[in-house]
């Protein structure tokens, strides 16, 4: 094996070489002076740099325990605070059950107001009705068909609007 | 500052007894950590104040079973790489480029007492001139790697970099250091 690198060394006395090349580079090791001593410079500084932050090693201060403290007790709500406030049980609960009650009854409701049948302007077919009426010199009704119309027009055309009238037209013919 | 208001929910039981664990167990570690990167004990209260409030506010994330360092740790880096985008003139001052050895002269850091300022000046003086001199990313993934004993791979999680970057800025890192412990070492001679 050609001499390791000093960065491949950097890397074995991490621990971050694969396994055979780390078994690699500690076979070279054991055969090698040249790159034991380079080996023993790294390892050194590594032992230093411990050495460094042991001797500099300090007590967190006193006094930060307790600003840290006082920084959390008047902190802002955040916007996930806000949004976590309102999923509270005290709000989600009756939040849900409103949503239950109204997920059963709303189908209900469309299921009355929303047939899905095409729906026909009852005074359509009223007016269709007065026009046959007056086209027909025979018929029952004799009078004139604008007559018959105003006639019928009189009719409270809330309440004709809100028929379903799906179907009357073969009726009334 | 804003007019300071209370929060909507009061803190649950849980989420005071976690930070005050946390402060408990990681308070000292995280100070260090941070007094390691900042170089700065104003800094490093700042930061670490800063740190622990995002512990608080974000308990719920951390994934119990994991490390809480590791996580404490990249918090403290993002919040680091926060404060140095905003104060980036004043730091760019203080950044030397890679492999770019500067001229001695960086802060000493302040020593508690005397016996501290005494041990830094027998023991460890030229390494922790040189330690400040790196860049922080430098500085940072040599204080993971060969204080904190983490692998390239931790290394890259609380750094939120590649392996490769993590590699290579430590042997740069290395390699810069070694080049500026020799000079001082010299020098003093």
């Amino acid at each position: 094996m050609q001499h390791p690198t000093t960065e491949r060394l950097i890397d074995y006395i991490h621990a971050a070489l694969a396994p055979q090349d780390d078994a690699a580079v500690h076979m070279h090791l054991d055969e090698c002076s040249e790159c034991r001593q380079e080996h023993a410079v790294q390892i050194r500084l590594s032992e230093m740099l411990r050495a460094d932050a042991a001797a500099h090693e300090r007590e967190l201060p006193p006094m930060l325990k307790a600003q840290i403290w006082n920084a959390v007790r008047s902190l802002e709500p955040t916007a996930m605070d806000r949004v976590r406030a309102w999923l509270r049980p005290a709000y989600s609960v009756p939040v849900a059950a409103a949503l239950i009650v109204a997920a059963f009854v709303a189908p209900g409701y469309l299921h009355h107001n929303a047939s899905g049948a095409p729906s026909i302007d009852a005074a359509y077919y009223l007016q269709d009705h007065a026009a046959m009426n007056g086209a027909t010199p025979f018929g029952d009704h004799s009078g004139s068909a604008a007559a018959q119309f105003e006639e019928t027009s009189n009719v409270d055309q809330t309440v004709l609007h809100a028929v379903p009238v799906v179907g009357m037209a073969r009726v009334s013919r | 500052m804003g007019a300071i208001r209370k929060p909507l929910d009061p803190p649950s039981r849980e989420q005071t007894a976690f930070l005050e664990r946390a402060i408990e167990q990681y308070g000292k570690a995280t100070y260090n950590f941070a007094y390691r990167l900042t170089r700065n004990e104003a800094d490093a209260r700042d930061l670490t104040q800063d740190a622990f409030i995002r512990v608080y506010r974000a308990w719920r994330s951390f994934v119990p079973g994991t490390s809480f360092l590791s996580w404490i740790y990249r918090i403290v880096t993002n919040l680091y790489r926060d404060e140095l985008r905003r104060k980036k003139g004043r730091f760019q001052e203080e950044i030397p480029e890679d492999n770019a050895p500067q001229e001695f002269g960086g802060e000493r850091p302040l020593a508690v007492n005397p016996i501290d300022e005494y041990v830094e000046g027998q023991l460890s003086e030229p390494l922790s001139r040189s330690l400040g001199m790196l860049s922080p990313d430098q500085r940072q993934v040599v204080i993971l790697a060969d204080i904190e004993e983490y692998s390239y791979q931790e290394i890259a999680e609380i750094m939120g970099c590649s392996i490769g970057t993590v590699r290579s800025r430590l042997h740069r890192a290395r390699a810069l250091l070694r080049r500026l412990v020799q000079k001082q070492q010299s020098q003093a001679q």
